[in-house]
């Protein structure tokens, strides 16, 4: 990248000077707010709230609903990208347009949709009720309403990368006798893995933090459906702000953690590649 | 306006672009930085315009230092490598940005812009926009807008690089000639002997961050420094051999694993060989393995059947008609003249 | 650090390049007839449960009492109109901001090298990798009822929870990268040579701004700030932390939707969100338009490149 050092191009001096500030009221501030409350809180307090039955519970609900949405999202969203940049159908415009409405739409609104959409007087709960499956709130829906907010992110970082997929490789692969599937297998999937490792990264990160959605289709109950944001906040409502910001330092830890280890992960087939 | 620089060195990381250089350019000179990728020629460039600050050494306009004054303070005109035309603005408005920049009234910035499309030879195209020129069109508008200003100095990197063949044999003719015209101090950078030496009247010779040689072109082409020089100016032949006396004498081909430094070697441009059918004095013995005719002349491959060492011969189209040049021919390759070097340069 | 991640969180959202696909004609591969139709019809079905049948539901739901039921089940009332003004109060404020910012942090940026560089990209990722929960939080720890900073707001007769300013903030602490991460690849893109070119031609540092790189970038910044206000009207969990939730004067759009659904007014609940949706769709429409003029821009300029 082109870039120059300072002294070439004028404006150096302001635009430093005023993203440092701005991040600093915005960004370092708050977050040093949250991270010199938990320094300051006594260790046991600390992990005690942190390490709280309710907390842990609350983890693993937002891990399994997250990780299972992702991995979900990473299907759904390879089958998307490939369906719209390898062939055409009519509607595929449309359906490409609309693809982006999960990242403009307010997650709230696809709560309230999937939360009444899936209840017994909704159009899928009064379809699926006679087989006895009762979504309404319970974790599955919040999977579902991750799915919606999620799969744009897959198809958005696989897509690019299949376009633009050498279509010789394949044309050489095909000639040299690799079935369909082998191609598949041995030819495109590695190649467009790391986009599909970044894609669900993003759609498992985001279902970490998701609040706005989760609050509508999910019943909340601690120890069964409610997850690490929702947890805060209750207890945000009960004015415990200390067991608050120790459940947010764990989840900021993991969620860190995670994407530490992604980024590993990744960087590992990049060299393998 | 002259230019002087003295002894500037600049390091990128643990690159060192350039390594004590000088270099003078005389005011109303046009002068060629001359060099394969990577030897430094663009980098000294940017020191003179002030894009790139030296480690150590210093430049000077006449007698000021400008050596770290930016280049809004420099008053240069700069064409870069890919012209940087402002590509929402129409011809006109790039010529005229830095007039209006410096708040000239419409009527003043439209008369000098109607200056330069004439000088450049764009009338009729101040309303397109850079998209809907041809390359060579952009160029004369990047000049133009460089001209403008009636900067001190030009500077122009890589002026003819983005161009095909024809349409740079055209744009350095009109150069020389633009140049002629208004006798601006002029420095530009460039990778191609032929652009250095059609154009310039001082051309330097740069290699790893070093200069090679400066001079004049025809005392370049004449009397190249050393090998490296020689070699980057066109094809050359290099054989074992001496002179005796005034005559040339020829002992042997070089083989491809012999090193610089195992003997004494000669050079040779391929049209100071000359063909033979029988042994003459000093002459060495081979095979015509192709015979190419190439605009003017006819290039004659030729190999040494022991080592398989090839070389190039090139002859007069009449020249190679006497003597039926066909392949698998023997024959006998004896220099006219032949160059010896100091044994510390080397290609 | 994880920040090369993080940072493509708003990838998928800004790529514009990608659209070529559409025009591009489909290369004949070697699929079998029966694959590429079982699989379009897969996509058909999951598109239609995830994304179709949910719209429609919502404008069937939103518009079940006719439309002057509709029109009546916003307008009549007066929280929810309030709720209106204050969605179009909070998030012009927040993008706003939010660009002025995005326009400094990109330049500076892409522009330059500089030590400390990765520190600042990594802090501006920060908000993407944090969940809006948390970011509400870190604002009632910083200036919440109690501590110092908000005994100080409450001094000066100005609490700062539960006001219009802690909601801003909410939402473009939320917001903040958007916008940078859509500049900084259209700057680089772009390269600095036609800013160099400028400076020197003479032109003061304010001139280069205005006259060469913001035509330049208008577009990409435009999305920018198109992406950044939708995401802004949206925001939901940090503005439910820091508002309190005070109907008719501390909610938002998303928030009263939820209030509603909560105390059972439906069609109510549905109407509004199907409003917050309809700006969704304008967001969407004016993206399609851009990348539209986008692609003809890209094709009508081709710098050749030497050798």
């Amino acid at each position: 990248m082109n870039r120059l050092p300072p002294r070439m191009l004028p404006g150096f001096g302001l635009t430093l000077g005023f993203t440092l500030t701005y991040l600093g009221l915005v960004v370092v501030f708050p977050l040093g707010a949250l991270i010199l409350q938990a320094l300051t809180s006594s260790p046991s307090d600390f992990f005690l709230s942190a390490f709280h039955p309710r907390a842990l519970s609350a983890y693993w609900i937002s891990f399994i609903t997250a990780g299972t949405a992702a991995i979900l999202n990473t299907f759904v969203g390879l089958l998307f990208a490939w369906v719209l940049v390898r062939y055409t159908f009519p509607g595929r415009r449309l359906m490409d347009a609309l693809i982006d409405l999960p990242f403009a739409l307010p997650t709230s609104v696809a709560g309230l949709i999937y939360s009444t959409l899936y209840s017994e007087k909704g159009w899928m709960g009064e379809f699926i009720a006679p087989s006895g499956i009762h979504l309404s709130y319970s974790w599955w829906l919040t999977v579902m309403v991750l799915l919606f907010t999620g799969f744009p992110f897959v198809v958005r970082t696989v897509q690019p990368v299949l376009e633009e997929l050498d279509g010789d490789l394949e044309e050489a692969a095909a000639i040299l006798g690799a079935s369909g599937f082998q191609t598949f297998y041995k030819v495109i999937l590695p190649s467009i893995l790391p986009a599909l490792i970044t894609g669900f990264s993003l759609a498992f990160a985001r279902g970490l933090g998701e609040y706005g959605s989760i609050v509508f289709v999910s019943s909340n109950l601690p120890y069964q459906t409610e997850t690490g944001p929702v947890l805060i906040v209750s207890r945000l409502e009960e004015n415990a702000i200390s067991d608050a910001s120790a459940t947010a330092i764990m989840m900021l830890i993991a969620s860190f953690g995670m994407l530490l280890l992604i980024n590993a992960l990744q960087k590992r087939g990049q060299t393998n590649a | 306006m002259s230019i002087t620089v003295q002894n500037v060195s600049k390091t990128f990381g643990r690159f060192q672009a350039l390594d004590h250089v000088s270099i003078e350019v005389p005011t109303g000179s046009l002068v060629a930085l001359l060099g394969p990728s990577g030897c430094g020629k663009t980098t000294l460039l940017r020191i003179i315009a002030g894009l790139e600050i030296p480690d150590s050494g210093a430049v000077h306009y006449e007698q000021n230092e400008v050596t770290k004054s930016r280049i809004q303070e420099r008053n240069v005109g700069f064409v870069f490598q890919h012209y940087a035309l402002f590509r929402h603005m129409s011809v006109f408005e790039n010529i005229g940005f830095a007039l209006r920049v410096r708040k000239w009234t419409q009527t003043k910035v439209a008369s000098r812009v109607e200056k330069l499309l004439h000088l450049v030879r764009l009338e009729g195209m101040e309303n397109r926009l850079p998209s809907q020129l041809s390359g060579g069109q952009r160029q004369r508008v990047a000049l133009a807008r460089a001209l403008a200003a009636e900067p001190r100095v030009l500077l122009l990197d890589e002026p003819f690089g983005a161009l095909d063949a024809k349409v740079r044999s055209e744009l350095r003719a009109w150069l020389r000639r633009l140049h002629e015209e208004i006798h601006m101090t002029s420095i530009f950078v460039t990778h191609d002997q032929e652009d250095a030496f059609a154009v310039a009247d001082k051309v330097v010779v740069m290699r790893n961050g070093k200069i090679e040689q400066q001079g004049k072109p025809i005392e370049i082409f004449e009397k190249p420094a050393n090998p490296f020089v020689m070699d980057f100016l066109g094809h050359v032949n290099v054989f074992h051999g001496h002179l005796e006396g005034v005559i040339p004498i020829l002992t042997g081909f070089r083989r491809p694993e012999e090193n610089d430094e195992s003997g004494e070697w000669v050079y040779v441009r391929p049209h100071e060989l000359e063909i033979h059918l029988g042994q003459v004095r000093g002459s060495l013995a081979g095979i015509v393995i192709q015979v190419l005719p190439v605009g003017g002349i006819t290039r004659i491959l030729v190999e040494d059947p022991q080592s398989l060492t090839r070389i190039q011969v090139d002859l007069h189209h009449t020249r190679a008609k006497e003597l039926a040049m066909e392949s698998g021919k023997r024959i006998w390759v004896a220099p006219r003249c032949i160059r010896t070097f100091e044994p510390d340069y080397a290609i | 650090m994880p920040e090369a991640d993080i940072s493509k969180l708003n990838q998928p959202q800004s790529n514009a390049n990608h659209k070529s696909s559409l025009t591009r004609s489909v290369n004949c591969r070697t699929d079998s007839k029966i694959t590429k139709y079982l699989l379009i019809c897969t996509t058909w079905i999951l598109f239609s449960i995830i994304l179709g049948i949910p719209i429609i539901f919502l404008f069937t739901k939103a518009f079940s009492g006719g439309v002057s039921g509709y029109i009546n089940s916003i307008f009549s009332d007066k929280d929810t109109v309030n709720s209106i003004f204050l969605t179009l109060t909070i998030a012009p404020i927040a993008v706003f901001l939010n660009t002025l910012f995005g326009l400094n942090a990109a330049w500076l940026l892409s522009r330059y090298h500089f030590p400390g560089r990765t520190l600042i990209l990594t802090l501006i990722d920060l908000p993407f990798a944090v969940s809006p929960v948390v970011t509400g939080l870190c604002l009632v720890i910083l200036a919440g009822k109690g501590t110092t900073l908000g005994t100080w707001f409450d001094q000066l007769g100005f609490p700062f929870l539960n006001s219009t300013p802690s909601m801003v903030l909410a939402t473009m602490i939320v917001t903040l990268p958007i916008i940078v991460r859509e500049l900084i690849p259209v700057l680089d893109e772009i390269g600095p040579e036609q800013e160099l070119a400028a400076t020197s031609l003479g032109a003061t540092g304010m001139q280069m701004f205005l006259r060469i790189t913001l035509p330049n970038i208008s577009l990409g910044l435009v999305f920018g700030i198109l992406l950044c206000n939708a995401r802004a009207i949206g925001e939901f969990a940090s503005v439910a932390v820091v508002s309190g939730r005070i109907g008719g004067s501390t909610e938002t759009m998303p928030l009263r939707v939820e209030r509603l659904f909560q105390e059972y007014k439906s069609p109510a609940d549905f109407a509004l969100a199907s409003l917050l949706a309809l700006m969704a769709f304008g967001t969407l429409i004016a993206k399609a338009f851009i990348e539209k003029r986008l692609h003809s821009r890209q094709q009508s300029f081709q710098i050749p490149k030497a050798r």
